[in-house]
């Protein structure tokens, strides 16, 4: 993890992190957002969900996902942009209901990698924040987080980048 | 308006401190303020309390839907004593394909 590269990996030879997940994530919850982010892409548009966890969770262990949240957003085949008026409106919502944005999901046209928009733009800076980039407008679904990219924001701009292998260990998807 | 001995005026000092909550990422913490002390002040004094002293320089304190000039000193805000305010990112949350960075 290098301070001064944005959205670098981990360079060769660093020590590995802990392994366990990161947070959990019912499978029901999983695929909403995966059909939320195809209907709302529609081929044409990037997406952005963002996840949701609850502040009365007891532990301090991985987060559990107990919703997600569609924002208003402008869009085109290349960008998404969440006015700030929305940003807002959804800050006292989960303020309100003791609830805090744990990550995001968003989609890429093509491939699926963190660009400097998107390492900038993220709703929150603060670590353990986790990003989920979801290749092809999301029309292949989130099954198996196949060619997914994913990140963690570590703070100070630094991000540890989760292997593609290692996604599904990393993000736990509960069946119940 | 009442001049005190000290040259203080009446409103200077009915509101020399205040007990404000600042919300980051859901959760609330309360701050005394001297309400002479700019705005800035706070901002950087909430984000090291929620561990993002690193990312001051992106943040700002909005009250309702305005955002607080970090130059503006409390006392010129006419803030009531349980307000609230929500320290957030200065830019919209946002994402796109341009500007790649080689890793």
């Amino acid at each position: 993890m290098r301070r001064e590269d944005k959205g670098a990996a981990l360079p060769r030879g660093a020590p590995l992190l802990p392994r366990g997940p990161l947070l959990t994530i019912p499978r029901v919850l999983l695929m909403s957002i995966a059909e939320r982010l195809r209907s709302c892409s529609a081929g044409v548009r990037e997406c952005v969900v963002y996840i949701v966890a609850s502040l009365d969770v007891p532990g301090t262990g991985a987060g559990r996902v107990v919703a997600w949240y569609h924002p208003a957003h402008e869009a085109s085949a290349t960008h998404y942009h969440v006015p700030l008026e929305e940003m807002w409106r959804m800050s006292e919502a989960l303020y309100r209901d003791r609830q805090r944005i744990a990550g995001q999901f968003h989609t890429h046209p093509g491939a699926a990698f963190h660009s400097n928009a998107d390492n900038e733009g993220l709703f929150l800076p603060v670590p353990g924040y986790l990003s989920v980039v979801v290749p092809r407008f999301a029309e292949a679904g989130l099954s198996s987080f196949r060619s997914c990219y994913a990140t963690r924001y570590m703070g100070g701009g630094c991000w540890e980048e989760i292997p593609q292998p290692d996604i599904v260990a990393r993000i736990r998807v509960d069946e119940s | 308006m009442d001049v005190h001995a000290d040259g203080t005026d009446q409103r200077q000092a009915q509101v020399a401190f205040l007990r404000l909550k600042v919300v980051f990422n859901s959760e609330g913490r309360v701050f005394e303020v001297n309400a002479q002390e700019p705005t800035k002040a706070l901002l950087h004094r909430a984000a090291a309390e929620f561990g993002v002293a690193g990312e001051a320089q992106n943040l700002v304190l909005r009250f309702g839907t305005n955002q607080l000039d970090p130059e503006t000193r409390l006392a010129d805000l006419g803030l009531p004593q349980d307000a609230e305010l929500f320290l957030e990112r200065r830019t919209p949350p946002r994402g796109g394909l341009t500007r790649r960075r080689s890793a």
